[in-house]
């Protein structure tokens, strides 16, 4: 009998679109009875990635202008993020009828195999959350997922070093304290893995995959109807009124997520400003400003400290400074939906 | 609404079984439309909904909106072929609510449906009963939702 095959395509050090491209297109080629493909690229340049559903004032276009940083949307979620190359991006592109169904089990069965990979190679790596792998408390890989045309693709990258600094310039904060207190979060949740051999991880997640899938990998080149699609997403990648993304609500507040559980959000509301610092889940720092208050401010701040980052928790931690609680609560309520 | 493996369903509603959306009829050709409690638990925490602009035609199964939820972005499709009349634009502003409340959050209205449209829902109390309650055994077997 013949095995079923994973198709391994590995584009090497390619162009900022490009290495976006090359698995928009592979997943929009992507027919219902084709082998799963699993694919590999490294950015050959530093550019910026938005998720589909983000709002581009979320990023300092000067900043990244001024660093030449192209903005690149893609169609999956999540975040922007600062992406270069000493970063491997790995893709699990699959027909849809194939994927797990429920955004839950997709990851957990889309993602466990790359934590098998990195472990391996000795990398003490786990899924966090929904989606991060992490290794030694920190992420050490960000994904994200979606479906294009009849596929649906789950990607990742591995990050060999990272850049914390440029990352938190490209982003737009509403002052310079919480740009650094995002660095300082950066730091402390972003992990590196210097000591993987590129070589030896794209190996042990081909093997990862091939065992999971039970699929024999073949390495690939690209079909020419993949290489045609890959080619109509570089242009689609250019086009402005791609980047600029769909028509989506402003948000209120800013909030910005460094890893699963761990975000900063700063918030107003009728005159009343709130920002926290939430760690694991929790609010470890809070800061409570309105020219009314005077001491007050300090109580309410101290009473968010602990509280689970959830609306009914901070509602509850509110509910005895009565008027000006609700005043907090509004202010921070949006923070708490952690995008 | 009736209770069926421990959800509440409006009976009064039909079911597209392939997508897990509810259809309500509005009138001559006109529905609205959102995820039942299956599709509205299994897909996850949305955090973002980009909806189809009104004016636009679908054939069943084209993108009715974009859905985000825990990075993964994917279409939701539409249940009968027609033409976008309306998008609830509060779920841009709080797309939670379609997981904390599926009927009350209608997600879209489509007009110029035909009545051959709906020939693939489910309708009827018993039959909306016996796939609900099997759909959700399967879910529950496939570990997409909780025991």
């Amino acid at each position: 009998m013949v095995q079923a095959t994973l198709r391994v395509i590995d584009a090497g050090a390619v162009g900022a679109e490009r290495s976006q491209a090359l698995w928009h297109g592979l997943a929009d080629a992507m027919g219902p009875a084709d082998a799963p493909v699993l694919s590999f690229c490294r950015p050959a340049e530093p550019y910026v990635g938005i998720g589909y559903h983000r709002r581009l004032d979320e990023l300092d276009r000067a900043a990244c202008a001024r660093l030449g940083l192209p903005i690149l949307r893609r169609q999956i979620g999540g975040g922007p993020v600062y992406l270069d190359s000493d970063q491997l991006f790995f893709q699990l592109t699959l027909p849809a009828s194939s994927a797990p169904s429920g955004v839950l089990r997709l990851y957990g069965e889309l993602l466990g195999p790359a934590v098998q990979a990195l472990r391996a190679l000795g990398v003490d790596a786990a899924l966090a959350g929904v989606n991060d792998i992490v290794a030694g408390g920190r992420k050490v890989s960000g994904t994200g997922a979606g479906q294009i045309g009849e596929a649906v693709t789950v990607v990742g990258n591995v990050m060999f070093a990272f850049d914390h600094e440029r990352m938190s310039e490209v982003l737009a904060f509403p002052d310079e304290a919480m740009r650094a207190d995002f660095l300082c979060l950066l730091r402390a949740n972003l992990g590196t893995l210097p000591d993987l051999d590129p070589t030896a991880l794209k190996q042990s997640l081909v093997s990862a995959y091939a065992a999971a899938l039970g699929r024999e990998p073949v390495r690939d080149l690209l079909r020419s109807d993949e290489l045609a699609a890959i080619k109509r997403w570089d242009e689609r990648l250019r086009d402005s009124s791609w980047l600029e993304g769909p028509a989506l609500a402003a948000t209120p507040g800013r909030q910005v997520k460094v890893r699963a559980g761990t975000w900063l959000y700063d918030g107003e509301s009728d005159g009343l400003r709130v920002r926290v610092r939430v760690e694991e889940g929790l609010i470890a720092e809070a800061r409570v400003t309105a020219p009314w208050l005077s001491g007050a401010a300090a109580g309410l701040a101290r009473a968010l400290v602990g509280v689970a980052a959830r609306p009914h928790s901070v509602a509850a931690s509110m509910d005895r400074f009565e008027h000006e609680g609700e005043r907090v609560l509004a202010a921070l309520a949006p923070g708490l939906v952690v995008r | 609404m009736i209770t069926v493996a421990g959800y509440d369903v409006d009976e009064g509603l039909e079911y597209d079984p392939d997508y897990n959306l509810w259809v309500e009829r509005r009138g001559l050709g006109v529905v609205r439309v959102g995820y039942d409690p299956l599709g509205a638990e299994t897909v996850g925490d949305i955090v973002a909904v980009a909806l189809a602009a009104p004016g636009r035609a679908l054939v069943r199964g084209s993108a009715l909106a974009t859905i985000e939820a825990a990075k993964f972005v994917g279409p939701l499709p539409a249940p009968v072929a027609g033409d976008v009349r309306a998008v609830n634009e509060s779920l841009a502003r709080n797309p939670g609510a379609i997981n904390s409340d599926p009927f009350g959050s209608w997600i879209a209205e489509i007009d110029g449906v035909t009545d051959d449209a709906f020939s693939h829902l489910i309708a009827g109390a018993e039959a909306i009963r016996s796939w609900f309650s099997a759909t959700a055994e399967r879910f529950r077997l496939q570990g997409v939702i909780a025991e």
